[in-house]
């Protein structure tokens, strides 16, 4: 039986802008996406802490390093600047559960991968 | 060590004394069903469902649970005619017998069952109840389906076998004592080192089998062992094959090393004998006189004939504890060929081994356990190996490697898997000092996670709504070239977001006109996304690759394709 798992989930990012006019969904830093498992064009959830909005889009690249998180088009409605945000992706999958959890800094650069075993929320 | 008794002996003194004297009439079933084997596949039908209609009329009065499913689907047991009716009936997995054990047991005061369980190698052991009247019914068949194999009533026979420890001793002085009389000896598979397959060859060079049959993976270790000490005299009639999927490349050496043909079965401690390989060697018989059975898609259909689909049986026998489209979790293939031996039993064309913890194959195919096993036994100085696949085309393959591996020997590992896989495969090689445990802490050498990730294919960037139109039904209605442009199809499911006022709207798309331009948001959707709204429409796949198709086009202000786009990070339209 296939089961919708947890794959990837990226901790307490900052959204470093949010721009109406941009084309796409969210920009990740490309450091970040690889760090996940997680792929270009991927459906993610990004949940808002500040605000508690929750949307789903896709994954585009970001420079590598920058710590780039950016909301472009409708979703900039929704998640601003300086919010705070859970970013989740899912898989299908016959297997077990075997996610990566990401820490990162204040500058959205990658601190630590966190294991489920040792996750405690 | 003991001597077997004369074939005959058994066959035309024991047999027949010990059977008469249990009054179970076996030997009166097994005529009856060597009759029934070389009917027409259309009166061997007829029998199946003959049997179908008392058995359903017999567990929807006295099974509470089935009692109470015909209920709740309002059926009777007569509304069930042919094959297509049954498909309305619901399949039961293991998880649904230990939930409903209670009241999968007849009613029925008459009816008398006896424990029995699964062994466990799929993880849980599963516990279930057989009718006792099914006893000689199923030995009856097991004689039938050895005499296709060329193997009669008190032939000697050598099982290689997984033989339980754990029983107390009186149960195994009892079964001592039975095969005796049977003439069948025993070889653990459990210990399969070069001691006791010494031991083993030495045991039937004076037991002199008429039958070798056992687990493939353990049969085919003891012929390379005999091959490669140039034991002989060895040599029974036949071989058989169970519990496992045989491999061609074990077919082939066993039958160079013993010097008889191979004859694949199948079976389970559910329903003992369900299908067995005749002197044709081209596919299984199955033993649809007893047993209903179908080979099911994953969406519950049919499969067609040449394609795996997973194995589903009904028996007929256990009407103590019945299993009605019992998923086996067992893989299998169906062919609508007949068999040229004349017998009407219908055939499949081979077993494919278990669901789970198989690989799957860039063409479709899946790979069970027994293949790589085999692999880590043929390949010298594989200590401890784990098999571990994310997507189709990549397999990682980790060895801790013993005192004989020599890095020759990866090469042979690589063309080995090639070959049973395909060339389109990736495969790396991990040489690891010990192999990691899953997340609950268990070890598997299967670690199959073909892992479907969801993806944006298709997006239709800026789009205007034309009209917003409350009174129709939920769903969002595009100009036909639009969707063909963006790949969408009509009733696929859209993210829609609103760059006007942020709304976010899953709902299915209707085909509108085609170059009209029309964008009309319908029923519940028009509350949030209204006329005059610049929208952006967006479809996901499930894919196992991580860089698939994106069909993102952009369109002007009346909705008119202006080009397809490439988004990168910070672009702006």
């Amino acid at each position: 039986m296939k089961r919708l798992l947890l794959k990837s989930m990226i901790l307490k990012a900052r959204i470093t802008q949010a721009d109406l006019r941009y084309v796409g969904s969210i920009t990740i830093d490309e450091d970040l996406i690889d760090r996940a498992n997680l792929s270009e064009h991927e459906n993610v959830h990004v949940i808002d802490r500040t605000n508690g909005k929750r949307l789903e889009t896709y994954v585009i690249k970001g420079d590598r390093g920058s710590g780039v998180i950016c909301m472009n088009g409708a979703a900039a409605h929704l998640i601003n600047k300086d919010d705070e945000v859970d970013i989740m992706a899912f898989s299908w999958s016959t297997g077990e559960a075997d996610p990566v959890f990401i820490e990162v800094d204040g500058d959205n650069h990658y601190t630590k991968v966190v294991r489920m075993d040792e996750f405690r929320g | 060590m003991v001597l077997p008794l004369s074939p005959s002996l058994v066959r035309n003194v024991i047999h027949p004394v010990y059977r008469g004297l249990r009054g179970d009439k076996l030997l009166t079933t097994l005529s009856e069903l060597e009759k029934n084997q070389w009917l027409s596949p259309e009166e061997i039908e007829d029998i199946q469902w003959g049997r179908m209609k008392g058995f359903l009329k017999e567990i929807s009065t006295h099974v509470p649970y089935y009692r109470e499913l015909f209920n709740e689907l309002g059926l009777k047991a007569e509304d069930i005619q042919k094959p297509t009716d049954f498909l309305e009936l619901p399949l039961l997995d293991k998880h649904l017998i230990r939930q409903e054990a209670k009241r999968l047991i007849t009613e029925d005061p008459m009816r008398r069952g006896y424990r029995s369980s699964t062994g466990g190698s799929t993880g849980e052991p599963l516990y279930f109840s057989v009718d006792l009247s099914a006893g000689p019914v199923r030995r009856a068949n097991t004689a039938r389906s050895y005499r296709m194999a060329g193997i009669d009533i008190g032939d000697k026979q050598a099982f290689v076998w997984g033989f339980p420890f754990d029983i107390p001793l009186k149960e195994r002085m009892a079964s001592a004592i039975k095969n005796y009389f049977n003439n069948i000896t025993y070889l653990s598979s459990f210990n399969m080192s070069e001691n006791a397959m010494l031991d083993y060859a030495n045991k039937l060079k004076r037991y002199k089998p008429d039958l070798v049959i056992g687990y493939p993976s353990a049969v085919t270790l003891f012929a390379e062992f005999i091959k490669s000490k140039n034991i002989s005299g060895i040599k029974p009639k036949s071989v058989i094959s169970s519990g496992e999927k045989i491999y061609p490349q074990q077919r082939e050496l066993l039958e160079e090393v013993f010097g008889c043909r191979v004859f694949d079965r199948y079976g389970s401690n559910e329903f003992a004998n369900v299908a067995h390989e005749c002197d044709q060697h081209k596919g299984l018989h199955l033993f649809t006189d007893l047993l209903y059975f179908e080979i099911l898609r994953e969406n519950g259909r049919p499969a067609a004939p040449g394609e795996v689909g997973e194995i589903v049986i009904t028996d007929f026998l256990n009407l103590y504890m019945p299993f009605v489209r019992y998923r086996t979790g067992d893989m299998a293939i169906p062919t609508d060929r007949v068999c040229e031996c004349g017998r009407g039993l219908p055939l499949i064309e081979r077993i494919e081994g278990r669901t789970f913890d198989n690989i799957l194959t860039p063409d479709g195919r899946s790979i069970g356990g027994y293949f790589w096993t085999y692999l880590s036994r043929v390949v010298p100085g594989i200590k401890q190996f784990q098999v571990e696949q994310k997507q189709r085309s990549n397999i990682t393959f980790r060895i801790v490697r013993g005192p004989d591996w020599n890095d020759g020997n990866e090469a042979r590992l690589i063309s080995e898997i090639r070959e049973n896989m395909g060339e389109a495969v990736n495969i790396k090689i991990d040489k690891v000092d010990e192999i990691p445990l899953s997340p609950a802490g268990k070890f598997r050498f299967i670690v199959s996670k073909v892992e479907e990730r969801m993806v944006v294919k298709s997006k239709v960037h800026k789009a205007n709504v034309t009209a917003a139109d409350p009174s129709r039904v939920d769903c969002i209605i595009v100009d036909e070239d639009i969707l063909e442009l963006s790949n969408i199809i009509p009733g696929e499911h859209v993210l829609i977001v609103d760059n006007t006022n942020g709304a976010r709207i899953e709902t299915f798309v209707i085909k509108g006109e085609k170059g009209s331009g029309e964008l009309i948001s319908c029923g519940a959707v028009a509350q949030h996304i209204h006329d005059g709204d610049e929208i952006i429409i967006m479809a996901f796949t499930w894919s196992e690759e991580t860089h698939g198709q994106f069909s993102n086009i952009l369109i002007d202000e009346n909705n008119k394709f202006v080009r397809y786009l490439t988004e990168k990070a910070g672009d702006k339209i």
